[in-house]
């Protein structure tokens, strides 16, 4: 009846975790290019004492225990009209600097210049690009193509600063999620590289920017669903304490 | 004599089996293709006569729990590689090289390698062996065709039992086939891309399941203390005389 007690604990264990990746998606409902969370299950029940355990496999070392996986779907484009705002169509990101020559890749493609003149993300990650904005510039822009260009101050044309490149993955699915909308490679993988439409990495959408890809009502119905399977779980392990309460007392008539 | 005392303990111990399934059931309540399980009960005098054959206080072997393959709804999800399987007792096959599980969780990933794994990192049998991807970016036909851009890179293939009836829980939503597996002839089934198959714990059921089981065993408790206390009165009086 431990047994028991046990597997309704880790089902107990399962709900919580599920909801915890919920109540995120819900609070990132607005975010940017925020990609939907959800809790790998069989992860969860692998941890389960059940009989007919399965021996390590050798494709066991391809999975570590990592539970939460991402839905790799595209938000909707939504135009904004700011001239740093791009939106991509298509699996590309933008690689961005990580500290310890680390390479970040994100969606969320609301840019912006930080005090150093640097062209970085609005979490504030220098783009690895590395473009630099004179601090007398004018009327930055962002193309189609991926250049960069602002009016430098007494000149007439605008002129090229530098170009935003794509990187795109065979497997996003493989990529680990860091938090405040930075994914990094996991071991060597190397994306490939391109320029916005070309190689298949996705176009750039200036002036928009990619939503949240969470559904509401997906979520909501989710938490219910969440929440009545954690209600059977706890009675289930209040039967088995019933139960052995019974045992423990059988001596005592 | 102490007959009574096995029998009521006989039941007790299948009491416990039940509430372990059950407490399976509940757990896995979301593991997508979750099938119920379900212990197979045995007769009364097999399982009397393998706890009196067996040593003293020895519990009786694990009957391995078989499972009930009523389908559970279909849940879409969206992502490429979430495949339902439409058709009844039709099966995804996972390998690790040595053992072959079947399994109605169709929530595949690709690892480094490219090699396509379901639960438990075990690899997806395919047609003609082990399904290798470029990349997770693909379309999943209803025939089970893989393609990436129009160009087929692979192909999941579904599974029979040779005897449905036979099939044992394993691990998670996998399950055992003593009898072997066959490959299921073409157009037995459908593969549906975009979606899952949810687990068929009913929670009703589960729910009648405990609070019958709970009598039960106070009931077989209350025998075993009448039983207890009616011993020990005849020897109390049989003393006497």
């Amino acid at each position: 009846m431990l047994d028991s007690m046990y597997i309704a604990a880790i089902g107990l264990q399962a709900q919580k975790e599920q909801l915890d990746a919920a109540a995120n998606n819900l609070a990132n409902i607005n975010t940017t290019a925020f990609k939907r969370q959800s809790v790998d299950f069989a992860a969860i029940l692998d941890r389960a004492p059940a009989g007919n355990a399965i021996e390590a496999t050798d494709g066991g070392e391809a999975r570590p225990a990592r539970v939460l996986r991402f839905d790799s779907s595209a938000g909707k484009i939504n135009a904004t009209g700011r001239a740093l705002d791009v939106a991509i169509a298509g699996p590309g990101f933008i690689e961005v600097a990580l500290p310890g020559d680390k390479v970040g890749y994100s969606r969320a493609g609301s840019l912006q210049i930080n005090p150093e003149g640097m062209l970085s993300l609005a979490s504030g990650h220098v783009l690895k690009a590395d473009i630099q904005v004179p601090s007398d510039a004018t009327n930055v822009r962002i193309l189609g193509d991926g250049s960069v260009s602002a009016l430098l101050a007494g000149d007439e044309q605008p002129t090229v600063l530098g170009q935003i490149e794509l990187a795109a993955f065979d497997n996003p699915e493989s990529l680990v999620y860091r938090g405040e909308g930075i994914f990094t490679a996991a071991g060597e993988i190397e994306p490939r590289r391109a320029r916005p439409g070309e190689d298949g990495v996705g176009e750039l959408e200036t002036q928009s920017l990619e939503a949240s890809n969470v559904d509401m009502v997906d979520e909501m119905v989710s938490l219910l669903m969440m929440q009545r399977v954690y209600e059977l779980n706890s009675r289930v392990a209040q039967v088995a304490d019933e139960m052995m309460g019974m045992s423990n007392n059988l001596r005592r008539g | 004599m102490s007959d009574i005392f096995q029998i009521a303990g006989v039941g007790m111990q299948e009491g416990k089996q039940r509430l372990e399934a059950i407490s399976l059931n509940a757990a896995s309540a979301s593991l997508p293709g979750y099938r119920r399980h379900v212990v197979a009960g045995g007769t009364f005098d097999t399982m009397l006569a393998a706890t009196s054959t067996a040593t003293a206080a020895s519990t009786p072997t694990a009957v391995p729990h078989l499972v009930d393959l009523k389908p559970g709804a279909t849940i879409a999800t969206g992502r490429a590689l979430d495949l339902a399987i439409e058709g009844d007792d039709l099966f995804f096959a996972l390998t690790d090289g040595v053992q072959t599980w079947l399994t109605r969780g169709g929530s595949f990933h690709v690892n480094e390698a490219g090699e396509l794994l379901g639960e438990g990192g075990l690899r997806v049998v395919g047609q003609g062996g082990e399904v290798r991807l470029p990349g997770s970016d693909v379309e999943v036909g209803p025939d089970g065709h893989i393609t990436q851009q129009g160009v087929i890179v692979g192909a999941v293939q579904l599974f029979r039992a040779n005897d449905p009836s036979s099939l044992q829980a394993a691990q998670g939503a996998l399950l055992l086939a003593p009898e072997g597996v066959q490959p299921a002839e073409a157009g037995a089934g459908r593969v549906r891309s975009g979606a899952l198959e949810a687990s068929n714990t009913d929670s009703a059921s589960e729910m009648l399941g405990l609070v019958a089981l709970s009598r039960q065993f106070e009931a077989l408790s209350h025998v075993l203390q009448g039983y207890d206390q009616m011993l020990g009165r005849a020897i109390e009086k049989l003393g006497e005389g």
